[in-house]
């Protein structure tokens, strides 16, 4: 392929890319990923948020009416410290004294259960009387804690529906007064601080081999996280829609010029080559900008949830575990962007061949079972790799994933990012995905201008070869 | 500056499609290639615009392998077509742009060219009742006719040198004809070199000096149309009489070729063979309304050339 092939190729690009990015589909399908994206993280902090780390700073709670069905608990004072809940410190727990008979506790034990819930209930009932009364000025809430044989210990925090009192003034003082009843558990089991001690260990699980010095040599876990998953996953699965996305377009593209017949035209001015090529940047870069803006917008949406929710973290930030992209380092980053280049370019080469081997539009889906069946084989190979390494990321599969050409560009970019992929194997991958570009571009320089002048006839993959071997025939046929 | 195309070749599989094509056009001027379809022509024209590799031969401009990429060429393919989806103007801009024209100067030849084929209306249509700038139309929204003015326009717009014309009046109405017979003559004025393909002889007769007529990949019959026609001397003539003439015709020995209720139109051998039977109608107190005496038609030739060799 010489360099007087690919003149024309800006024009062809800007044109391309401008036509693209100007169609109705590319724009509708732009504002719905970028509204979708926008609204992300609002709705998964409104849906999902609730454990968010909000500062809670003010409370409209003014009393909590404590109800303590449970008989273990002689009174409500060990759920109502609230020492480091200071939003708390100003709310007035009042405990609800228990109607129980004088001996009660010498009753047989499920009549001692049975009279400490009778007691409750009256309690309960009565107190919920009087919120209700106070209707949606009502500022106080019951905390009703209680047992029964079948969910065991139940605490709940009941409020006036359509009261003064929030969702997470409640949730917080739910959390607080669970910690005090584990507190509260832990003090009444009469364990010493060397027994607590003993329970806050931490421990690490390790098997090793025994070799034959006599040396322990400790088996390495090479196994990736919930979180490296997410990551590694994400990635392949962006690279993949990308490379099934710009190469349906450069097929179409292709096919579109032979079917309006514009191709010949075309052609007294630039070369097949070029046409290929400017088809094939303006489409990666169309598509790829739609997944960068997906990905700004993304962002933005995070950041702005975080300052519109005044959290510190949001729930779409707290699903990426912390540490995860600490391997993202400017050479890493280059590898990947080397490896997802070079696998866009292998695809979107593939699709364009695929497009030229027939005239119409209706004849394309067909055409594209080669590129659709070549982009799964890379895709399934990646897919398999990724939960393999769940296991183990050293295995033979996932190696071989790591450097084959299909499945380098989804698999390895991640695998680096996140530290599985050693480097010697990604340059391995970059090498080979570079040969089998140059092969692919050549096999295209060879008979691509024979297949783009082809009108009429759809031609098969056996044709497509045998033009390329015989050079007598280069150039097309009739 | 000249034009040449030296035994050019062809071949796919055992087929030759193209076999052995010269010509050569020492100045401006039209060359007219001829042929019925499948005869190789298109082929040929791919061939010299360097969009299929020829097996052998070359195509020569100015005495140097042409490099059609860097030459300034006007194509008006026979497989004509436009982007349906896009916008005439983006298109017409696009086209000029891999011309190597400008913007200003492309938007420039785009306002005269559309004048001049009438097309303002589509590219530039007039602005909205609300007073906003219509939108160029798109390709799909035109007529045929229309689309192949828009597409006369893509070929013309860098004001070629070379132009390539492949059966540049086929499916216009007498009117857009016409549009197109005055464009191309303007063309022809500018001294270009031009190369065109028609199936319709009375064009080729009307714009073309030289021609090759090919059939099967082989050229039949090349040279000066003029002296083509004079090589075959004037052998059609056409009769009309007040009274019935066909005991004359066939006393003469003469082939009646065709008769109409306008005219008759006989086979001679020559102006002699003419003369004297035109003496005899006069001697026999015929009234003679017309008598022409005419060279063979393109026609003509064309078919006696491409049907003798499908007989062979």
């Amino acid at each position: 392929m010489k360099s007087s092939e690919l003149r024309g190729t800006g024009s062809v690009f800007r044109f391309t890319l401008i036509q693209t990015v100007k169609s109705k589909a590319y724009i509708v399908s732009a504002i719905f990923l970028l509204v979708m994206s926008l609204l992300a993280a609002p709705i998964m902090q409104l849906v999902k948020g609730d454990g968010s780390k909000k500062e809670l700073t003010e409370t409209a709670i003014e009393t909590v009416h404590i109800c303590n069905g449970l008989a273990f608990l002689t009174d409500g004072t060990e759920i109502t410290d609230m020492t480091g809940k200071a939003v708390f410190s100003g709310v007035k727990f009042e405990a609800m004294p228990l109607d129980l008979p004088e001996n009660v506790f010498s009753l047989p034990e499920t009549e001692i259960a049975e009279a400490f819930n009778k007691a409750d209930k009256a309690n309960y009932e009565k107190i919920s009387k009087q919120l209700e009364e106070q209707g949606s000025d009502c500022k106080d809430v019951i905390l009703h804690a209680y047992s029964n044989e079948e969910r065991g210990i139940t605490v709940e925090v009941v409020r006036v529906a359509g009261g003064r009192v929030g969702d997470a003034e409640c949730k917080e003082l739910l959390d607080k007064v669970c910690e005090n009843l584990d507190a509260y558990k832990i003090k009444i089991s009469g364990l010493s601080d060397a027994d607590l001690k003993l329970l806050a260990y931490n421990y690490t699980v390790e098997m090793n081999y025994l070799g034959e010095d006599g040396q322990i040599s400790p088996e390495e876990d090479t196994s990736i996280g919930s979180g490296q998953f997410g990551v590694i996953y994400a990635i392949m699965f962006i690279v993949a829609m990308i490379c099934i996305m710009s190469g349906t377009q450069v097929a179409t593209a292709v096919v579109t010029d032979k079917s309006s017949r514009v191709v010949e035209l075309l052609l007294t001015s630039v070369r097949p080559m070029a046409l290929l090529f400017g088809k094939i940047l303006a489409m990666l870069v169309a598509t790829i900008g739609q997944y960068v803006v997906l990905i700004v917008a993304i962002l933005f949406s995070n950041k702005m949830t975080e300052v519109l929710f005044g959290i510190k973290q949001s729930y779409l930030t707290s699903l990426i575990p912390k540490g995860i992209l600490s391997n993202l380092t400017l050479v890493n980053a280059l590898i990947a962007l080397a490896l997802i280049t070079l696998g866009l370019l292998f695809y979107a080469t593939l699709a364009g061949i695929c497009g030229a081997m027939v005239s119409k539009m209706d004849e394309l889906q067909e055409a594209l079972k080669y590129f659709t069946f070549t982009s799964i084989v890379g895709m399934y190979i990646s897919i398999g790799a990724i939960i393999a390494m769940q296991s183990s990321s050293t295995s033979m599969f996932v190696k071989f994933s790591e450097i084959f050409p299909l499945s380098a560009p989804m698999v390895t970019p991640g695998g680096r990012i996140i530290g599985v992929v050693p480097l010697s194997y990604a340059l391995i991958a970059i090498a080979l995905l570079a040969v089998l570009d140059f092969l692919t571009l050549r096999f295209a320089a060879g008979v691509y201008e024979g297949l783009i002048t082809n009108m009429g006839n759809r031609l098969t993959v056996k044709d497509v070869i045998a033009m390329a071997k015989n050079k007598k025939n280069k150039g097309g046929t009739k | 500056m000249s034009f040449e195309v030296r035994n050019l070749v062809k071949s796919y599989g055992e087929k030759t499609v193209v076999n052995g094509l010269s010509f050569k056009m020492d100045g401006p001027g039209v060359y007219a290639l001829l042929g019925t379809n499948g005869a190789g022509k298109t082929t040929s024209i791919r061939m010299i615009l360097g969009m299929l590799k020829k097996d052998s031969g070359e195509v020569l401009w100015d005495g140097q392998e042409m490099q059609p990429e860097k030459m300034n060429i006007g194509y008006l393919a026979e497989e004509r077509g436009l982007y349906p989806k896009y916008t005439l103007l983006d298109q017409l801009l696009y086209f000029a742009k891999l011309k190597g024209v400008g913007k200003s100067k492309a938007m420039e030849k785009i306002k005269y060219w559309s004048g001049r084929l009438q097309l303002d209306e589509y590219i530039f249509p007039p602005k909205t009742a609300k007073g906003k700038p219509a939108k160029s139309m798109r390709a799909e929204q035109l007529s045929k006719g229309n689309q192949q003015k828009v597409q006369l326009m893509a070929a013309l717009l860098s004001d070629p040198e070379f132009v390539v014309l492949d059966e540049p009046m086929s499916g216009l109405d007498p009117v857009n004809t016409d549009l197109f017979k005055e464009v191309i003559r303007d063309e022809i004025s500018k001294d270009k070199y031009v190369i065109m393909s028609s199936h319709q002889m009375p064009t080729i007769e009307e714009f073309c000096s030289d021609i090759t007529i090919m059939n099967r990949g082989n050229v039949v019959l090349q040279g000066n149309l003029n002296e083509i026609k004079k090589s075959y001397g004037r052998v059609n003539l056409f009769v009309k009489c007040e009274q019935p003439i066909d005991e004359y015709i066939e006393k003469a020995g003469l082939t009646v070729i065709e008769e109409t209720p306008a005219e008759t139109q006989l086979r001679v051998t020559g102006e002699e063979q003419a003369m004297a039977f035109l003496n005899t109608l006069i001697a026999n107190k015929i009234t003679v309304i017309r008598f022409d005496l005419r060279e063979p038609s393109l026609h003509e030739i064309f078919v006696e050339k491409v049907g003798a060799g499908n007989e062979e």
